[in-house]
């Protein structure tokens, strides 16, 4: 786990740019959903603030993308690409890629 | 005043959390500089509102410690559960996490307390997502439906 690598602002930029989640503004979390397909997938929680984030925590976001810890950080990294993401997404039975 | 104690937020309804005063009540505030108060335990579904007036107190602690560190949640942002959700709240490095393992969510804080109410927040906020249409995830249709079974009109 490579929580401490990462702080609340980066892993909202990562989710913005890779898998185009928009995060709605206001209150004390920032929720976002992946959206596949037109159909809403994983919704993500970004705790507000630039800080580092604790593992139980970043645990919790992997488990909302429906991700391992492991692919969490290699979506932070750089490595997981959106359609790395899919791919996985699809292995697990959480959406359908065309064929 | 020593004794166990319900205690539900009037600024969040779904707020109901079981208090133990451990001291005089009036010896609390003395109470957070050498340790806490009051400490939070389990909740059993009660939402007597009778010690409304320790809230404020509540939440100047900052270092309260639940005794049991389950609590059940029975609102909705208004709405009334039949069943509650239980949730743990679990320190997570220096910081606080609550869970379910119901709904994908959690709540993150400083405090136990703050995590808690942060839970609290994203379980409705969670619904009113859930509740604009239909385009979810089998599995986020399952929660929906669930939610839906489980408030009370």
């Amino acid at each position: 786990v490579r929580n401490n690598q990462f702080n609340t602002n980066d892993i909202k930029r990562v989710c913005e740019n890779k898998l185009d989640i928009e995060f709605r503004k206001g209150g004390k979390e920032q929720n976002g959903w992946f959206i596949y397909g037109g159909k809403k997938i994983s919704r993500i929680t970004v705790p507000k603030g630039r800080k580092n984030v604790p593992p139980k925590t970043y645990k919790s976001m992997a488990t909302q993308l429906k991700i391992s810890t492991k692919d969490f950080d290699s979506l932070l990294e750089c490595p997981l690409t959106k359609k790395l993401y899919e791919l996985k997404l699809s292995k697990d039975g959480h959406i359908q890629l065309p064929e | 005043m020593k004794g166990n104690y319900k205690i539900m937020d009037s600024t969040i309804s779904s707020k109901v959390v079981e208090a133990r005063v451990l001291g005089s009540i009036e010896d609390a505030p003395d109470a957070h500089k050498k340790g806490p108060g009051l400490q939070l335990v389990s909740n059993q579904s009660s939402t007597t509102a009778s010690l409304i007036k320790y809230l404020d107190l509540l939440k100047t602690i900052e270092d309260i410690e639940l005794d049991c560190p389950f609590l059940e949640i029975n609102f909705v942002g208004e709405k009334r559960l039949k069943n509650p959700i239980s949730i743990i709240i679990e320190s997570d490095e220096d910081a606080f996490i609550a869970r379910s393992p119901d709904f994908p969510i959690y709540g993150y804080g400083e405090s136990q307390l703050e995590a808690i109410e942060s839970y609290k927040r994203e379980l409705y906020s969670m619904y009113q997502d859930i509740k604009e249409d239909d385009n979810f995830s089998p599995d986020w249709l399952a929660i929906k439906k669930f939610l839906d079974k489980n408030l009370v009109p």
